[in-house]
């Protein structure tokens, strides 16, 4: 991956799980941890320590990527927040959850605040390429851009003045219009579509019969994933633990036109 | 404690009134709007659900203002340019609230000086008590909360959050997704997805994919705006060898 995209594009992998920091070799100067869609899954303090110091060991930065919270997950982040306040200030931190956003930038801002993917609305399914051809250009570039861009300055003088400086994109199959200069990172190769609090990979994984259950999470994603079929689906969707996610593996062209200076490598569906 | 209707049309808010309903809320889907988006301004799906234009949006609150009841109108999807027209016709007129579904929706909202009350729609994803503050930075204290909050979640955030109004849905909509987050296809207009009636079980999975059909609706189509949501997939487990293993479970998240 490393290779083959535009030079100018500062190179960051994302990684999920602490025993598979191996993926970050050489070729990256950013190492983003963490997760996005589920609060059950943020790392532990320990394995925060060690995500960081492969991180200084190998000179690259870092970026913590937190997820959606209740107030349970909020509790669960609070030593890991500390931990990087105290030690580690210059370090990223992704939010996916605007309250979260909102009490960091106000208390601590770290080395940079972004507005993770979960809070940038993007119209991700990929049935949008299939339809595109029937749908008005006016209505098609709808589908290329997200809200921050649609809402112009309004947002991105919002988002400044709480020391927001850059957003998160996923690859949309049917491609990206930016419309502002804030600057953004890509997500490369799995987007998101949806994701559930009834986690169906532990759903069956416990063999239980309602789907209106929030099942006790024993990590069975970890474990599992799963190729999602149907005819009137253009790109097979996958199922990894409770989260649904499309794979667009070309890039884009002219992504410095689009203000996107960095490239998120997901060696593997990030949860 | 007040029940919250939905309202469709002219004619239910008597009905409504009389069966209990407090307040109520809606949206608007005119001839203007559909012209130039796919989308429902509402993300309600089914065109039918919503009012046809802003000349009954006015009689329905003149109506429930007459029966003593408030309504709220909904803009729920993300926000869009016009979303600020629409907002204006509105409040001409005369809703007691506008429920904002996205933070450049709320920004726009602030930025007219709305004097209405408005609303955190559900699709905000309001989870926990940081996110309560951070909407009261916008004025709101009001919330209408994610569906997929726990009983005992809703009495914990609601405990410690005793200035705030909060809303629950008891009636669902049956995605299991969570809804400000789900970015699965519900476009409003009939005529861009799905035109030609499909007997799907008259065709075979392969007669299907040879026959390359894009227009469709399936027989796990509740309405004919459904998304891919509320299509039945067959699951196969990745095995990393290459050789994806058929399991004995779909995945139809609509319950």
């Amino acid at each position: 991956m490393v290779d083959c995209c535009p030079s100018s594009l500062l190179k960051a992998i994302f990684v999920t799980k602490i025993n598979h920091l191996h993926h970050a070799n050489k070729g990256y100067s950013r190492l983003y941890y963490g997760n996005e869609f589920c609060e059950h899954l943020l790392p532990s303090l320990e394995e925060l320590k060690q995500a960081l110091d492969f991180a200084l060991a190998r000179k690259i930065q870092f970026t913590l990527v937190t997820p959606f919270l209740t107030d349970g997950g909020l509790a669960k982040l609070e030593p890991l927040l500390s931990y990087l306040k105290k030690n580690h200030p210059m370090s990223e931190i992704v939010a996916n959850d605007w309250g979260l956003l909102h009490k960091l930038s106000s208390q601590f801002r770290f080395g940079g605040l972004i507005l993770g993917r979960i809070l940038v609305k993007q119209y991700r399914d990929p049935c949008f390429k299939k339809l595109r051809y029937r749908i008005k250009k006016r209505a098609s570039n709808f589908f290329k851009t997200s809200n921050i861009d649609f809402s112009y300055d309004r947002m991105v003088s919002f988002l400044s003045a709480k020391g927001i400086s850059r957003i998160e994109l996923d690859n949309l199959m049917q491609g990206i219009i930016r419309k502002t200069s804030l600057k953004a990172s890509l997500y490369f190769p799995y987007g998101y579509v949806a994701p559930t609090r009834y986690c169906p990979t532990a759903l069956i994984a416990q063999k239980i019969k309602s789907v209106r259950v929030i099942p006790i999470c024993s990590k069975e994603c970890q474990g599992h994933t799963f190729r999602l079929i149907h005819p009137f689906v253009p790109k097979d969707l996958l199922l990894k633990g409770n989260t649904i996610f499309f794979k667009n593996e070309a890039l884009p062209r002219s992504l410095e036109k689009m203000s996107i200076d960095r490239l998120v490598f997901e060696p593997e569906i990030p949860i | 404690m007040k029940i919250i209707a939905p309202v469709n049309n002219l004619q239910e808010i008597e009905q409504l009134a009389h069966a209990g309903a407090d307040e109520f809320y809606c949206g608007v889907i005119d001839k203007d709007w559909r012209k130039k988006n796919v989308f429902s301004p509402n993300l309600r799906a089914n065109i039918d659900a919503s009012l046809k234009d802003f000349c009954e949006l006015r009689q329905v609150a003149e109506r429930a203002h007459a029966l003593g009841r408030k309504v709220s109108f909904c803009l729920n999807e993300r926000y869009m340019p016009e979303m600020k027209i629409h907002a204006l016709k509105a409040i001409e007129a005369n809703v007691d609230g506008i429920i904002a579904g996205d933070i450049a929706t709320v920004l726009m909202l602030n930025e007219l000086g709305v004097q209405k009350q408005i609303l955190a729609s559900t699709v905000l994803n309001t989870l926990n008590s940081l996110d309560l503050h951070f909407l009261r930075e916008f004025g709101i204290s009001r919330v209408i909360l994610p569906r997929d909050l726990s009983i005992r979640e809703i009495i914990d955030l609601v405990k410690v959050n005793q200035n705030f109004t909060f809303e629950v849905f008891i009636m669902n909509a049956g995605c299991l997704y969570v809804d400000g987050i789900c970015s699965f296809l519900h476009p409003s207009r009939r005529k861009t997805i799905f035109v030609k009636k499909l007997n799907s079980q008259s065709l075979s999975f392969k007669e299907i994919l040879n026959n390359k059909i894009r227009r469709f609706r399936t027989k796990f189509s509740g309405t004919p705006t459904d998304g891919g949501c509320k299509l039945e997939y067959r699951m196969f487990e990745i095995n990393g060898n290459g050789k994806d293993q058929r399991t004995d479970y779909v995945l139809r998240m609509e319950s």
